[in-house]
C-alpha cells in the first residue's frame, strides 16, 4: 500500500530522511514513535508527496505521490502536527469539514446532497453534530482534533496519516482521542500511520511500531517485542529512569 | 442637482465607484482572511514606481504603472515560496524596493510629474468610458473566479496546508487570489489612488467580518459597505466641494465604527 524504497532527504544541506525503506501493507496500524527532530513529520509527508525525496523512491497504491499529488492526496487524509486555525476566518466547524470533501470532489464542481450526507454522517460519528454551527476558531484542543478527524473522514480515503494529534490535550481527551482513531481504524477499513510519543497510550490495535532515529529507522517491531531497552536505546536515556518516567507501557 | 447626471464624466465616476466598490470589496475579503492586507500598500506603489519609470523612458505611464503592479502581485507568493519566508515580509520587501524605484526615477525625470501624482491621488472626476470598460471586465473576472473557485477559496481561507494535503491545488488558487487583488487595487488606483485606496481594501471586509461569521455574507456586506462608501464620497465630494478619495476614506471608515459599535451592542 505504502512502499518507501531507500528514501534520503536533505533539508539545506542536512540529511533528515537517510536511506530509510518501509513498507506498509493494507490494514497496518502503524505507530511511529522517536525523538524530536528524527524526521517523523518530514516521512509522512513524502507519504503524501508534499516532499520530494532526494533519493529513492515512494510509491503509494501503486503511484508516485509526488508526481500524482492530487490524484494520491484524495485517497490519503493527513492531519497535522498543530493545526492552525485563523480565527479571522469566519467558517463554521461544518464549514471545516466540508473542506474535506472540495478535493474529492474536483474542480468545476458545487458540493451536492450526497457531499452534504458524507459530513453529516462523519460529524455523527466523531460526535460532534453539536458543534456544527460554531465557529472553527473558537474550540477546545479535543474538539479541534475531532473536527480534524470528521473533516477526514468525510473524504473517502484508504489510508490516514496521523502527526501527533494526542499533543497538547488532557488525559481524558487523549484516551477518547484514541479510542476515536480505534474505532475508525476497524470500521472503515483503513491502513494508519499514527505518529506519537505517548508510549502509554498507545491505541490497542497497533499492529507495528516503527522507531525513527536521526532520520533512519531505529527498529521496526511488532507492538510484543518492543521493550524498555530499545526504548532507552532510541531516547538515550537509562533504561530504569525512563520506565519511571514513562510508566508501565507495556504494548 | 440631477442634471450632473447627464454629464458624461459625472456618469463614468458613478460607473467607476460602482466597480471600485465591487472589485476591491471582494478582493478586500481576500487579503482580509489571508492576513496581508498591506498587499494594498505594496501594489499601489509599485503602479506608482511604474509610472514614474514610464514617465522617464517614454513609455505610457499607465500601462507601465500596471506592468509594475502585475508583476508586483505575480512575485508575492513565489518569491515567499521559494525563500520560505511569510508572504507579509515578502510584500514589504516589494514594497520598499518600488518605493526605492520610484523615488530614483522622480528624482531623475525633467520636465512634469502630474502623472504619476495622479495614481497616488487618484482622480475619479476624470476617468474615461475605457477606463470603466476595462474595471468592469476585471471586477467580471474576479467575480467570476469566486463563483467557480469558491469552495476551494474558502479551503484555502481555512488552512493552506490542510488544503494542499486533500487534493485541492492550493497553489494555484492562492497565486491567483493574489494576482487578481493586485489587478484590482491596480486598476481602480485612477479611480481612488494609491494613498487611499488602502482603507477601501480594508475597511468593508472588516466591517464585514465583525458583522457576520458567515463567509458568503461577508462578501455580500463588504461589496455592499464598498458601494456604499464609493457612491456616498463621490456625491459628498460633489455637494461640499472635497475631494473624492478623502470622502469615500472617511465613509468606509465611518461604516467600519460603526459595525463596531452594532458589534458591541449586540455581543455577536
Ligand atoms: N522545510 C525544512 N527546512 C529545513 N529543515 C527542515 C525542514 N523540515 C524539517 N526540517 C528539519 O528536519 C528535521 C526533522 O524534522 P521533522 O520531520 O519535523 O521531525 P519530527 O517530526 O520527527 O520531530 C528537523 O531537524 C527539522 O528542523
Ligand atoms: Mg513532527
Amino acid at each position: 500500500m505504502i512502499k518507501i524504497q531507500k528514501v534520503s532527504k536533505y533539508f539545506s544541506g542536512k540529511e533528515i530522511l537517510s536511506d530509510i525503506s518501509l513498507d506498509i501493507k493494507k490494514r497496518d496500524f502503524v505507530a511511529i514513535i522517536g525523538p524530536n527532530g528524527a524526521g517523523k513529520t518530514t516521512l509522512l509527508k513524502t507519504i503524501n508527496g508534499l516532499i520530494l525525496p532526494d533519493t529513492g523512491k515512494v510509491e503509494v497504491l501503486d503511484l508516485d505521490p509526488y508526481k500524482n499529488g492530487l490524484a494520491v492526496r484524495k485517497k490519503i487524509g493527513f492531519i497535522f502536527q498543530n493545526e492552525f486555525i485563523a480565527k479571522n476566518v469566519p467558517l463554521s466547524v461544518k464549514d471545516v469539514v466540508c473542506v474535506g470533501r472540495v478535493g474529492v470532489k474536483g474542480l468545476f464542481k458545487n458540493l451536492t446532497a450526497e457531499d452534504f450526507a458524507s459530513v453529516e454522517k462523519a460529524m455523527g460519528e466523531v460526535g460532534i453534530m453539536n458543534l456544527e454551527d460554531r465557529p472553527a476558531g473558537f474550540l477546545s484542543g479535543g474538539e479541534q482534533r475531532k473536527v480534524s478527524i470528521a473533516r477526514e473522514l468525510a473524504r473517502d480515503i484508504e489510508i490516514l496519516l496521523l502527526d501527533e494529534i494526542l499533543m497538547n490535550l488532557d488525559p481524558a481527551s487523549q484516551m477518547e482521542i484514541n479510542s476515536l482513531i480505534s474505532g475508525i481504524y476497524k470500521k472503515h477499513k483503513l491502513t494508519i500511520v499514527f505518529v506519537t510519543h505517548l508510549l502509554r497510550y498507545l491505541p490497542e490495535e497497533i499492529t507495528r511500531v516503527v522507531a525513527l532515529k536521526d532520520g533512519r529507522v531505529f527498529s521496526d517491531f511488532s507492538p510484543r517485542d518492543f521493550n524498555s531497552k530499545v526504548l532507552s536505546r532510541l531516547y538515550d536515556v537509562n533504561e530504569e529512569s525512563l520506565m519511571k518516567y514513562v510508566g508501565n507501557f507495556k504494548l | 442637482m440631477w442634471e450632473i447626471l447627464s454629464y458624461n464624466y459625472f456618469q463614468n465616476a458613478l460607473m467607476g465607484s460602482i466597480l471600485a466598490g465591487v472589485g476591491l470589496g471582494i478582493v478586500g475579503v481576500w487579503v482580509v482572511l489571508l492576513r496581508i492586507p498591506f498587499v494594498g500598500v505594496a501594489i499601489s506603489h509599485a503602479a506608482f514606481a511604474g509610472s514614474v519609470i514610464g514617465l522617464l523612458l517614454g513609455i505610457n505611464p499607465i500601462i507601465m504603472a500596471i506592468v509594475f503592479s502585475l508583476l508586483a502581485s505575480i512575485l508575492i507568493g513565489p518569491i515567499a515560496e521559494k525563500s520560505g519566508l511569510e508572504a507579509n515580509v515578502i510584500i514589504g520587501i516589494i514594497f520598499s524596493l518600488v518605493l526605492g524605484v520610484a523615488f530614483l526615477g522622480l528624482g531623475l525625470i525633467q520636465g512634469p510629474k502630474t502623472e504619476a501624482f495622479n495614481l497616488i491621488w487618484g482622480s475619479i472626476l476624470t476617468l474615461s468610458r475605457s477606463n470603466i470598460y476595462i474595471n468592469a471586465g476585471v471586477t467580471f473576472l474576479v467575480i467570476v473566479f469566486l463563483v467557480i473557485f469558491g469552495k476551494e477559496i474558502k479551503a484555502v481561507f481555512y488552512n493552506r496546508e490542510v488544503a494542499m494535503a486533500s487534493g485541492i491545488p492550493e497553489k494555484f488558487i492562492f497565486f491567483s487570489l493574489l494576482f487578481l487583488s493586485g489587478f484590482v487595487i491596480c486598476l481602480n488606483l485612477n479611480t481612488i489612488g494609491g494613498i487611499l485606496i488602502f482603507s477601501l481594501l480594508i475597511n468593508p471586509p472588516s466591517a464585514a467580518r465583525i458583522l457576520t461569521h458567515n463567509l458568503s455574507k461577508m462578501y455580500l456586506l463588504s461589496i455592499l459597505f464598498g458601494i456604499i462608501s464609493c457612491l456616498t464620497g463621490l456625491i459628498f465630494s460633489y455637494l461640499f466641494a472635497v475631494p473624492a478619495g478623502a470622502a469615500i476614506i472617511i465613509i468606509s471608515s465611518l461604516i467600519f465604527i460603526i459595525s463596531l459599535i452594532l458589534r458591541g451592542r449586540n455581543g455577536r
